[in-house]
């Protein structure tokens, strides 16, 4: 990585900042889809975690934090586009979901674009948010304890225990 | 045969941002750094000029805007626009299909047909509007921004707004104001309902207005002789606690606070007949003690008064008026600013005073502002203050004060986001309150 991407990033350059969505813009997605969003929303989740970045990047120290930073960024946003979505539903006055329309899709042969089938998403969405960040950058993202205690400033001791429990919940929903 | 995580980790490895997706997102992005894209060299020269410029244009709006305060400065940006959506403005019948990425400006009207929708971007605010909805821009200013909810459902997400901004949705007869929050408002025929989802909303309705809640929900009927007809998951509004001191007005500022023991006094409420002079049974030894505290207080001889309780408590510690006695030094010791022995008082005070203690408020007021003219024990006041400000709605003649002295307790405890909240809240509450300009301070952008 760049070293001097931050600082470049910091004051304006666009090149910097199209390197940087280059970077992480599909990580940002992908972790948006671990934390249970739909394509939709996943999508909506990468554009607002890239808009607050223009304008809080400079609460991130170094380009080692760049990561971290972005990853909690898109935790903070994922968790507010879940608890929506389920105002949404329980509320009952928005029309069928992109996650329902989507739902139907999943049997389509003919899918052109690489998605988390139902099943997945489905178990993915039932983990409170605590349990599914541990899973996701774990056992999806094949990180270590350490750099997920470093990244969430937690220990490595309760990222084991969080991961533990993330695993049983991801079963039981799954073959529930 | 894969494990249902190892299958979860396949699909996940093969997840990628779809092209336009990808290419629409980095231009907002793009959008967003343009204006800051010019090097650093380069920007310190121009900076001067524009700096210039932008320091005299802005004069320029300024007594512009305080020449039309109807006038509209920001769009509305649409997005995610499905179905039959139209855009009707006031001084035409003609509509227009509205598409994503359109802008349209203040004073539109946006209407949604049958299993349409859409979502608008107004500043860092969103709107999300269901299918048959009629809703106006009705203001679009940089500070202040209005809407008219005609028919339909509408949902807020306002991020937290400048200080002194407003943000108002108007429903035929209730008006919510915004703190920084996400809610949606609805109306059908002559019904409003509002639900709030996050934060807190201030809800006007036929001149009576209430803090409406996160997880709360109100619903309001103008045909309905009373208003408002139901109220799902609501927390009953607490009653206005009037304490007896309240009747005789006496006033308390902060921060050079003092309680003025005034002729308002001499209505002072009195346990039994004691105040009177006119008893017509023989008192005890102990009555006696306590009347001629209040006799003295009647006649506004406040260290006389001060002596006379304070004889009462050492002659009868466990007598029938050692609460009132009690009571009446914290007020007497506060207004004469000796702030220890109000707290030793208003501490033995609350430690006795039963749960429906209609006095209890202004002992924890005073208390609290002992407490915080002493200096040393902030965390104290902040704690004692929190019970009257959180989880319920303040209310009473103390309320703002309470609001004003729980802001400055978080502040010097060192909670500063806290404090900032509370009084971008205390704005909205009280817009003409006492300490507003002090509360404005406690406000940084």
């Amino acid at each position: 990585m760049n070293p001097s991407l931050l600082a470049r990033c910091q004051s304006g350059d666009a090149r910097a900042w199209r390197q940087l969505y280059d970077l992480f813009a599909d990580a940002v997605y992908r972790w948006s889809l671990g934390f249970g969003l739909d394509r939709s929303s996943a999508e909506e989740t990468t554009q607002e975690v890239f808009i607050t970045a223009t304008k809080r990047l400079g609460s991130c120290e170094c380009d080692a934090q760049l990561p971290a930073w972005l990853f909690q960024t898109t935790r903070r946003h994922a968790a507010n586009a879940r608890r929506l979505n389920w105002v949404k539903r329980v509320v009952g006055w928005s029309g069928p979901t992109q996650f329902d329309a989507e739902l139907s899709c999943d049997a389509a042969p003919d899918e052109p674009r690489p998605e988390l089938t139902y099943a997945v998403r489905r178990a993915l969405r039932s983990l409170p948010i605590r349990l599914a960040e541990v899973l996701v950058l774990h056992d999806l993202d094949g990180r270590t304890r350490e750099e997920i205690a470093a990244m969430l400033a937690i220990s490595p001791g309760t990222v084991a225990s969080r991961l533990r429990a993330a695993r049983d919940l991801f079963e039981q929903v799954w073959n529930r | 045969m894969l494990t249902p995580l190892e299958r979860a980790r396949s699909e996940y490895r093969r997840v990628a941002l779809a092209g336009d997706s990808r290419a629409r997102i980095l231009r907002h992005v793009l959008q967003r750094t343009e204006c800051s894209s010019v090097s650093w060299s380069k920007s310190i020269g121009v900076g001067f000029v524009t700096g210039s410029l932008a320091l005299g244009a802005w004069f320029l709006m300024q007594r512009d805007i305080a020449n039309a305060p109807n006038r509209s400065s920001a769009v509305a940006v649409l997005h995610d626009v499905r179905g039959t959506v139209q855009s009707r403005s006031d001084r035409g019948v003609e509509s227009h299909q509205l598409a994503s990425e359109q802008t349209v400006p203040g004073g539109t009207w946006l209407e949604t047909q049958h299993a349409a929708s859409l979502r608008v971007a107004v500043g860092p605010h969103r709107v999300s509007i269901a299918e048959d909805t009629r809703l106006r821009l009705e203001r679009l200013e940089p500070k202040h921004l209005g809407f008219a909810l005609a028919q339909g459902s509408a949902h807020f997400e306002v991020e937290p707004l400048p200080p002194s901004g407003t943000l108002v949705v108007q429903a035929g007869e209730l008006m919510v104001q915004v703190v920084g929050t996400a809610f949606s408002v609805s109306r059908v025929d002559d019904c409003s309902a509002l639900q709030v989802t996050k934060g807190r909303v201030l809800s006007t309705f036929r001149g009576q207005s209430e803090l409406v809640g996160s997880g709360e929900s109100r619903r309001y009927c103008e045909r309905s002789e009373a208003g408002i007809e139901a109220s799902q998951q609501a927390r009953p509004m607490p009653k206005e606690t009037r304490t007896a001191s309240e009747s005789s007005a006496h006033p308390v500022s902060i921060p050079n606070a003092s309680v003025q023991i005034t002729n308002a006094d001499r209505n002072q409420e009195t346990p039994a007949d004691l105040g009177s002079s006119s008893a017509s049974t023989p008192l005890t030894e102990e009555e006696a003690g306590f009347r001629r505290g209040v006799q003295a207080l009647q006649s506004v001889n406040v260290s006389l008064a001060r002596d006379n309780f304070e004889a009462y408590l050492r002659n009868h510690p466990d007598g029938s008026y050692v609460q009132d006695a009690r009571f009446q030094l914290v007020r007497l010791h506060y207004a004469a600013g000796a702030f220890s022995q109000t707290v030793i008082h208003g501490k033995r005070y609350l430690a006795s005073s039963a749960e429906n203690d209609v006095r209890s408020n202004e002992v924890r007021l005073l208390l609290a502002q002992s407490l915080l003219h002493q200096g040393n024990a902030v965390g104290e006041a902040y704690a004692l203050l929190a019970p009257l400000v959180k989880g319920t709605v303040p209310s009473g003649a103390h309320a703002e004060q309470a609001l004003y002295l729980y802001i400055l307790a978080a502040s010097r405890s060192g909670r500063h986001e806290e404090a900032r909240t509370w009084a971008e809240r205390y704005v909205v509450i009280h817009p003409n309150g006492s300490y507003s300009a002090e509360v404005r301070k406690f406000i940084v952008p």
